[in-house]
């Protein structure tokens, strides 16, 4: 009986060798791989950041898509292409788009950038696959202090500007520690008449959907979110905000990632401190008071 | 013009450029040893206590930044707020911290209702003594078990979310958000109610004492340990004191060390703000004097005392 069951474990094991060696090459997320079954988005994921020691920092991003089946061959295939836009922060500086170099590490794809100054960048990544265009973008302020522009990038390419349609963060003041219960404001730059709404994802899972007007703008107010509460000050989690567009070219995804933290001073309350504070203080001055009633007698 | 005055108008300036400096462009550092809150948006320059405290620019860093550049910058901070404290000693507390201002307005306004005084008995006051000093621990303790312990980071900032100036600062730029209660979890929540509780007392209890909070200062420690290093010295001629006591009658901490001390020249003690009341009110000539290095700025004399306290007003002064 014994026996039974370990040859029926090895043959498993040996279908599930058999099964993993051939999977990358074959399927597309499960699908057989045929040119025609492309995935239905792609998105920037954050990954770790590095604390370089000349002071600047390093921000990882991973290029993504749904059921992380997206390897090198593949990406390659798709013609990935990603640039970023930066621009110095304090004191304001020109904005300035820079191509990125795409690495992979086990076959997964992901970017490095590397910046020595207060900097906001915005990250543009673009592929294709048949007929159908894919977009991901990204905005984060990164706080490097060695006071080097970028050590990691290629030179600046004037006129770089990111193929349309692509979701577009407004810039604003609060964006450089995004948090939840912000408003973010959106536009759907160079989209066609009607995209539809934009569906709000995390870890993959739809968790809404936000509708445009018809010029494309949209605003989104991540809800607050227990978890980030109660975790470290500076705990983040990933919302994607995903667009798709049937276009007479084929269709168009394009994504944005968020980057939120737990809300600062959306918790507050300011009656409650005002009314302790009043309170404690009148109870101060009474208890003076009254001591120096009670040395009177 | 008095000393009173000329003190006056100093910590009035320094109120301006380090509350709303910051709006003009002026920024003194991240490493002034006064109480001018980084809480104040737009404020001229930040309180050292801060920068101890943070993960970037003080302790709470882990070790692998403190062998990085960012380690250097951390002692950059600390080198440029000994400079300064050594530079100006004691002067900074009584002549530019901003939340030192506001106490002396508080007493101005008792003075003005002509509510008395609330005396501190010396043994009270000794007693109270040690809390600065818990105070200095815990905010140098929480950040080193924040960066290796593994402590939450709610923890951040120990001292500045207790500080009585966090929420009261803030409001002289309109900002009222630091005396919210932040419900976000219960680490916050309990910070807040103590920050905005300990507020409250304090500033009833600055109404009532003249300096109350400085009793409780930290910063006051830090200041005094390079004390030996600076070229401010407030000194005392020990042979020519009469032992009248105005300088302890007229001290607004009631420091009793400057009548008392019969044989070293330095008169400097933990708890002096080099108000100089003490010196104006020295009616001996050259017994108490501030200097620079070896030069006098400022000595005690007979006539200085004849012409600004005149004996109708000496009469009302308080006894002991």
């Amino acid at each position: 009986m014994i026996r039974l069951q370990r040859d029926i474990l090895k043959i498993l094991a040996a279908f599930l060798v058999l099964a993993g060696a051939l999977c990358p090459g074959a399927c597309w997320c499960g699908q057989p791989a045929v040119d025609s079954l492309c995935p239905g988005y792609i998105w920037i994921a954050y990954g770790p950041r590095i604390k370089e020691k000349d002071g600047s920092l390093t921000q990882r991003f991973y290029i993504q898509a749904p059921d992380g089946c997206l390897n090198e061959p593949r990406a390659k295939k798709m013609n990935l292409t990603a640039f970023y836009l930066s621009r110095r922060a304090r004191p304001m500086g020109p904005r300035l788009g820079r191509p990125l170099a795409i690495k992979y590490n086990r076959g997964a794809p992901y970017l490095d950038i590397n910046t020595g100054r207060f900097t906001r960048i915005e990250l543009h990544v673009a592929a294709t696959c048949g007929k159908q265009r894919y977009r991901a973008a990204t905005v984060i302020f990164m706080f490097g202090k060695s006071g080097k522009e970028t050590t990691n990038s290629l030179p600046p390419s004037p006129g770089l500007r990111p193929p349309q349609p692509y979701i577009h963060l407004r810039p604003d003041r609060g964006h450089y520690w995004m948090q939840t219960g912000q408003t973010f404001r959106f536009v759907y730059q160079g989209g066609g008449q009607n995209p539809g709404a934009a569906r709000v994802m995390e870890n993959q899972r739809t968790m809404g959907s936000v509708a445009l007007d018809p010029q494309g703008a949209f605003s989104y107010i991540p809800p607050h979110d227990p978890r980030l509460d109660r975790a470290e000050p500076g705990a983040f989690k990933q919302t994607v905000l995903l667009l798709t567009e049937p276009t007479p070219q084929g269709m168009v995804a394009s994504t944005f990632t968020l980057l939120l933290h737990r809300s600062r001073h959306g918790h507050d309350h300011l009656p409650a401190g005002l009314a302790l504070f009043v309170l404690v203080g009148l109870g101060v001055l009474w208890g003076v008071l009254r001591k120096r009633k009670r040395s009177l007698f | 013009m008095t000393v009173k005055a000329l003190r006056l108008i100093t910590q009035h300036t320094m109120f301006l450029v380090l509350t709303y400096g910051g709006r003009l462009g002026i920024s003194l550092g991240v490493a002034l040893p006064c109480f001018s809150c980084p809480y104040v948006s737009g404020c001229g320059g930040y309180c050292y206590l801060m920068a101890l405290q943070r993960k970037g620019w003080g302790l709470a860093m882990p070790l692998a930044d403190m062998v990085s550049s960012r380690g250097l910058e951390a002692l950059c901070y600390l080198g440029l707020f000994a400079l300064l404290a050594a530079l100006f000693n004691k002067l900074w507390c009584g002549w530019i911290c901003p939340f030192g201002l506001v106490q002396d307005w508080l007493t101005m306004l008792r003075q003005r209702l002509g509510i008395r005084e609330a005396r501190l008995s010396w043994r009270n006051r000794e007693r109270l003594k040690p809390i600065k000093y818990i105070l200095l621990a815990y905010l140098v303790v929480v950040p080193l078990l924040i960066a290796h312990a593994g402590l939450s980071g709610d923890f951040g900032l120990p001292f500045c979310q207790i500080c009585p100036a966090k929420p009261i600062m803030p409001l002289f730029a309109g900002i009222t958000r630091h005396m919210a209660l932040d419900f976000t979890n219960t680490v916050t929540l309990v910070f807040s109610i103590l920050s905005v509780g300990i507020a409250g007392g304090m500033l009833a209890g600055m109404f009532y004492k003249e300096r109350f909070f400085c009793i409780f200062c930290p910063m006051l420690i830090l200041i005094h340990v390079l004390k030996k290093i600076s070229p401010i010295r407030f000194e005392k001629q020990v042979d020519g004191c009469l032992g009248c006591g105005n300088c302890h009658r007229m001290c607004p901490v009631d420091i009793r060390d400057v009548q008392e001390q019969k044989t070293k020249k330095d008169v400097l003690s933990e708890d002096c703000m080099l108000c100089l009341t003490c010196v104006e009110s020295c009616p001996q000539d050259k017994v108490l004097s501030l200097k620079f290095l070896k030069w006098p700025l400022f000595t005690s004399s007979g006539g200085y005392v004849a012409r600004h306290f005149p004996m109708k007003k000496r009469a009302h002064a308080p006894d002991e």
